[in-house]
């Protein structure tokens, strides 16, 4: 009964959860490119992240606070000061860029074993699918470490940390949808 | 006379030469009527300064120039602007047609004031210590060469905070010593003098002796020819902040209650005289009235969007707190530089009445040691030829304008004397109107203010040919060898009858007039509630083109004159510019981007709106290229500068050459030669640049590729890139300027059918 009446308000646009996401990953991997299209449906060709920005974007019945983060090497520094109290984060990988994949795992890696992030669920998006040469979801989890994930399902899973990949190509507008209901649950 | 020549000459930039005699023809004509001003651009046909102090109409006040008349047997000169007769005065008694002043044959002369010198300029230096240990080295080391470049009677201050402030003695001590605040109290500026014991004012501390001097603000304002050895001793004493800074919490800062220590320092002991503080900024203040952002760090820096719906709960009492330090310093004639480094934001957004209103510079930069930074102070600093700072101070505008027009108002770095007069409109305000005269706290020869004007003729009063309208503009100043100067420069321009469009159309400056409207856009976007600039910018825009363009029958008959021709695409790149789209770039981004775009000259704004791109390759020399994807060639080099950053761009193949090694290669010198070219053009453009340009070097298809894309026109996006093959796109669902471009014509002839 609540759970009908939640649906039709936040159907209805008047009841969100409310959530602090980060998009982390290397610089170029599509992090402001995805923030445009959360909050627009457009496809924007930006100039690379200098200082973290934020914006408010609505999937599902779920209202984030998404910061875009700087991912060049400098502006991960950064990262660490905006780990308190976050919901979830969405880890992006440029799935063409093979020379950066060991980099991209490293700081996946770093993410994954810090104590502040202990909880919080991951969303890794293998972006870029639609280009020649994309590396596979197989080989990306092979690359990246992530073998063993939380599973696609609808059913949440309990005291694991939700990890989890997803293909996906962002110019395309596939893919990432799945991801974010998939975490939207952990939420 | 062309526009550049009349630039060289004045330092002046109209968006058009000719005008409208009414005021209906002048709205119909839709560009605004203005003037970009460098009012102390070095100018090479410039007389030699005059020593005497100039002549003014007893009437209007406006100085004696070449367009007076004068009547050497009556002895009286008449003024252009109110027709008013005036006596020539005794030391012009020999004037007559074949012997004129200098003030009476160029259109801008400087005057060099007999008054007593002022004394030397001060700089108050405000220190952030809540940084790490490196970046504290490097900024340190940043004001040791600051102060050996700087004329060895400059006065100098150092203020350094951290949870609280401390004020440092520099002088008639033996040991290092410092007052210290408490950073998270709110001290009027009467509290800060009491605390500090600044009683003494301005002369008697500066020329006093040693004995009435001690107890005022001189402890703390030394020249750097006395206190070079203090101030190095307590620099290097200087520890990052020794206040213990929790886990998940940032380091308590105080900017604010330190630039207002500053402020008060050169109030009580400098007013009037030319001072800038100076302050190098790490992260954003989390104490005091200046708070942006909690101590927690789950509290995050406030975004754009947190502005607009008012979700930033520090926001406007911050604002509202730098704003209060804004009109001390300009009250007193000094002016707030703000050098901020840091990866993240530390509150520019708030602090930006404190620069733009006082004249200052923003600069930032990822961290101290970063050459965005160390550059930048070193030529922040640096004198010219005659061994002097390269700024004037304590200065003001005032503009004098002939009865058909009346003044709309300014924008540039300035803040309103609040003085009104019959020249200051009452019905329109273009930036900070309702006054006829700015002050300029600190000014340099790139100050660049753009003045809006109001034609008021009726429509039906009488045109008479060959009347002119006149302008005269006034600017006073402290130079930085401490004498008094007036620089004046006076404009005639011509009328025209509503009925002759042409001559109008064909005396308009599109460089002039796209960074005027830009200006004007970026003022209305920060000053106007819920103001929709894109909107207006393209009513404009079809307005202005269904006025002064051609039409046929058919779209492709649509024409604009050849000085037009480029002004639609500058107002297409304004639009997608960092000044008016605020996605991706962070609030303190913004205040520092406008803030450039409001005080640069005409080139150097465009410049900003629409970046020059230059091809270079094996085949033919460099030559300048399309602001298009299309300028992508796997085997040619580009270099786009935008202002603010300058990059290299390396097509596909020579890539690759160039990864393989080839230019090593002495059979491939060409390849060489071809790599080096745009490097050291780039290198010379940021040598010339305030401040330091970012530079970067990117391959096609890699991620630093993305300062180019994102700077072209998308003629072939990613929605089109079947029919291309191999050439680079642009993923993007932003309309090309051809799609534009149509749309603007369709629209443009629509509005002339209808009216």
């Amino acid at each position: 009964m609540f759970e009908w009446f939640w649906n039709i308000l936040s159907s209805l646009g008047l009841y969100y959860k409310n959530a602090k996401i980060l998009f982390l990953g290397l610089d170029n991997a599509g992090k402001t490119t995805l923030m445009h299209i959360l909050r627009d449906d457009r496809l924007v060709q930006a100039t690379p992240t200098q200082q973290p920005t934020a914006e408010e974007v609505i999937i599902g019945s779920v209202r984030f606070r998404a910061f875009d983060l700087g991912g060049h090497a400098a502006a991960r520094q950064v990262w660490r000061n905006y780990y308190t109290t976050v919901d979830a984060v969405v880890f992006l990988v440029d799935s063409c860029d093979r020379e950066r994949f060991t980099e991209a795992r490293q700081e996946l890696g770093q993410l994954l074993d810090d104590t502040n992030l202990a909880d919080v669920p991951f969303l890794v998006l293998g972006n870029k699918i639609d280009l020649a040469g994309a590396a596979s979801e197989d080989e990306l989890r092979q690359i990246l470490g992530l073998q063993m994930t939380t599973g696609k399902g609808t059913v949440a899973v309990q005291d694991v940390r939700p990890l989890e990949i997803f293909m996906c190509s962002l110019v395309r507008k596939i893919g990432y949808g799945d991801g974010f209901r998939w975490v939207s649950q952990y939420i | 006379m062309n526009f550049s020549e009349l630039e060289e000459r004045d330092g002046l930039r109209w968006s058009a030469l000719i005008w409208p005699w009414s005021r209906l023809e002048a709205t119909r004509s839709v560009i605004p009527f203005a003037a970009m001003y460098t009012p102390l651009k070095n100018l090479q046909n410039m007389p030699p300064l005059l020593r005497y102090e100039p002549v003014n109409c007893k009437t209007c006040t406006t100085l004696l120039n070449p367009y007076c008349r004068i009547d050497p047997n009556q002895k009286i000169w008449m003024c252009p602007f109110c027709s008013g007769r005036n006596p020539i005065p005794p030391q012009y008694s020999e004037i007559a047609q074949n012997n004129l002043p200098a003030e009476q044959i160029f259109t801008t002369v400087e005057y060099m004031l007999p008054r007593p010198m002022a004394p030397p300029p001060a700089f108050v230096f405000v220190l952030d210590t809540c940084v790490s240990d490196a970046e504290l080295r490097v900024a340190k080391e940043s004001l040791m060469k600051a102060i050996s470049l700087v004329p060895p009677e400059t006065i100098v201050a150092l203020v350094s905070f951290g949870k609280n402030v401390n004020v440092h003695v520099l002088g008639f001590t033996d040991s290092v010593k410092s007052y210290v605040l408490r950073g998270d109290k709110d001290y009027t500026s009467q509290n800060i003098k009491d605390l500090l014991n600044l009683g003494i004012i301005g002369s008697q501390a500066v020329q006093g002796g040693q004995s009435v001097a001690v107890q005022g603000a001189t402890r703390f304002l030394q020249p750097i020819s006395e206190c070079e050895f203090m101030f190095t001793s307590v620099l290097e004493d200087l520890d990052k902040d020794p206040w213990p800074v929790k886990q998940n919490q940032r380091p308590k800062r105080c900017n604010y209650t330190a630039l207002s220590v500053a402020v008060a320092l050169l109030e009580s002991s400098y007013q009037g005289y030319g001072a800038r503080v100076v302050a190098l900024l790490g992260g954003p203040p989390t104490q005091d009235p200046g708070k942006v952002v909690k101590l927690e760090l789950g509290d995050t820096l406030r975004s754009h969007a947190d502005i607009e719906r008012d979700y930033a709960p520090f926001y406007r009492k911050a604002v509202k707190a730098f704003d209060t330090i804004a009109t001390r310093a300009v009250n007193a004639g000094h002016t707030i530089d703000v050098f901020s480094c840091s990866l993240d934001q530390v509150g520019l957004y708030e602090m930006r009445s404190c620069v733009d209103r006082t004249g200052g510079y923003f600069v930032t930069s990822e961290a101290f040691s970063h050459p965005m930074f160390k550059k930048s102070f070193e030529m922040f600093f640096k004198s010219n030829a005659e061994g002097k700072l390269n700024m004037g101070f304590q200065g003001s505008m005032e503009i004098h304008c002939s009865r058909e027009i009346k003044i709309a108002g300014v924008i540039g770095p300035v803040a309103s004397m609040n003085k009104s007069g019959n020249n200051v409109s009452q019905e329109v305000e273009y930036g900070i109107g309702g006054t006829n005269t700015w002050r300029l706290c600190s000014l340099d020869p790139s100050t660049t203010l753009s003045a809006y004007f109001e034609v008021v003729n009726q429509h039906s009063s009488a045109f008479r040919e060959g009347q002119y309208r006149y302008v005269q503009f006034v600017t006073k100043y402290q130079h930085a060898d401490g004498t008094y100067r007036c620089r004046v420069s006076t404009n005639a321009g011509l009328w025209t009858e509503g009925s002759n469009i042409n001559q109008v159309r064909s005396s308009i400056d599109q460089e002039a007039a796209a960074v005027l409207v830009a200006r004007l856009s970026v003022w209305k976007t920060e000053n106007e509630e819920a103001f929709d600039i894109l909107r207006w910018l393209d009513r404009k825009l079809i307005h202005m083109c269904s006025r002064f363009a051609t039409f046929g029958e058919t779209k492709e008959a649509f024409s604009l004159p050849v000085n037009l021709s480029l002004y639609p695409q500058f107002m297409f790149n304004l639009r997608r510019s960092q000044f008016l789209q605020v996605f991706n770039y962070s609030p303190d981004e913004t205040a520092y981007y406008r803030s450039y775009l409001n005080r640069e000259n005409t080139e150097n704004a465009l410049l900003m709106i629409q970046p020059t791109l230059i091809s270079y390759n094996m085949s033919s020399p460099p030559a300048p290229a399309l602001l298009d994807v299309s300028s992508i060639k796997p085997d040619s080099i580009l270099l786009l500068d935008t202002f603010f950053y300058v990059i290299v761009f390396c097509g596909e193949r020579i890539a690759q050459w160039r990864k393989a090694g080839y230019h090593e290669d002495p059979q491939y010198a060409a390849l060489k030669a071809l790599l080096e070219a745009p490097k050291d053009d780039a290198a010379s453009i940021i040598e010339e640049r305030f401040p330091y340009s970012r530079y970067i070097e990117a391959d096609e298809k890699g991620s630093q590729a993305r300062f180019l894309l994102a700077k072209l026109n998308p003629s072939i996006s990613y929605n089109n890139e079947e029919q291309v093959g191999q050439q680079s796109l642009i993923y993007t669902d932003d309309a090309s300027l051809q799609v534009f471009m149509d749309a603007l014509k369709e629209q443009a002839q629509q509005s002339v059918q209808n009216s």
